[in-house]
């Protein structure tokens, strides 16, 4: 019995044993929006039912509905996950997702002390006072942990992860080239207001990631 | 005008991505892209990326692959031109 020709049977061959790369999109939004948005709201809504007095059974019970939530959403993404259950990975891909994670939880963390820490009647997202200590251990966090956890993400992705995050540096340096002149010279004209600098960090930080993630997943 | 198709010529070239037969061989040993990924220490998503030409490998990797599938590297990569 002879082998059958592999270009034939080219597309035949399993390259993806259902992974779903959208499926991963959704859930993935699903999840971090229950991760980001959920603690958010519990301490958000504590520290002003606080504001007003002790907290009580009904407030108990809104906030054990949101801790639900969050458990139920986080079990389903778990379950719902595209199976990859019994497919090995390299060791550098589960060190790098170990870095991003710690990261995440250290954002998370960071995020919930801001608001906690946060001065009556002042937005988060706003130009408002912050705590100086608060605003000290964010600063210092940015400067020394970030740096040394993307040098050491760096060196744990593969090149085609590498590859994804430099075009995705090259497209959003490029992003910021633009930008941040013509924004300038446009509120110089009137039509605009004044350049602000978060604005242009978070613009250039989500073009950055949109590269990268359409370049390593798409 | 001879210059002008020099260029073009040169940057169509630039544009050109390597084709390769990584996943016909794969399948020949029946490798899902998971188990070929962890053989090369990289992810999965890296030799999906290789096998649908979308990500050129380094010279490293490329000389990983062709030690990997004991052949020569010209026998599993060529270009276009």
């Amino acid at each position: 019995m002879t082998k059958p020709d592999p270009s034939t049977t080219l597309d035949h061959i399993d390259d993806a044993r259902d992974y779903s790369t959208f499926k991963r999109i959704a859930l993935g939004a699903l999840g971090g929006f229950a991760l980001l948005f959920l603690p958010a709201f519990a301490v958000g809504f504590t520290k002003g039912r606080l504001g007003q007095g002790p907290l009580e059974n009904t407030d108990f019970a809104i906030l054990a509905a949101a801790a639900l939530l969050l458990i139920v959403i986080c079990f389903a993404v778990w379950r719902l996950w595209p199976a990859e259950s019994g497919e090995p990975e390299a060791p550098r891909v589960k060190q790098s997702r170990m870095v991003i994670f710690t990261c995440m939880g250290v954002g998370a963390l960071l995020g919930m002390i801001l608001v906690l820490t946060q001065e009556p009647g002042v937005e988060m997202f706003s130009d408002g006072p912050i705590n100086p200590i608060i605003a000290g251990v964010v600063i210092a966090v940015w400067l020394l942990f970030v740096p040394i956890a993307t040098l050491k993400w760096l060196r744990t992705v593969d090149e085609h992860e590498a590859d994804a995050y430099r075009e995705g540096a090259f497209i959003a340096g490029h992003a910021y080239l633009f930008l941040a002149p013509a924004w300038w010279m446009a509120h110089h004209a009137g039509w605009l207001p004044a350049q602000d600098p978060m604005i242009v960090f978070l613009i250039i930080c989500t073009v950055w990631s949109a590269v990268w993630f359409a370049k390593r997943y798409l | 005008m001879r210059q002008v198709d020099t260029t073009i010529r040169f940057l169509q070239s630039e544009q050109l991505t390597m084709k390769n037969r990584l996943k016909v061989l794969r399948a020949e040993r029946d490798w899902s892209q998971a188990e070929l990924a962890v053989q090369l220490d990289v992810s999965r998503q890296a030799v999906n990326a290789i096998e649908t030409g979308k990500h050129d490998p380094s010279l490293p990797l490329a000389f990983r692959i062709s030690r990997l599938f004991e052949m020569p590297i010209e026998e599993i990569f060529h270009d276009q031109a």
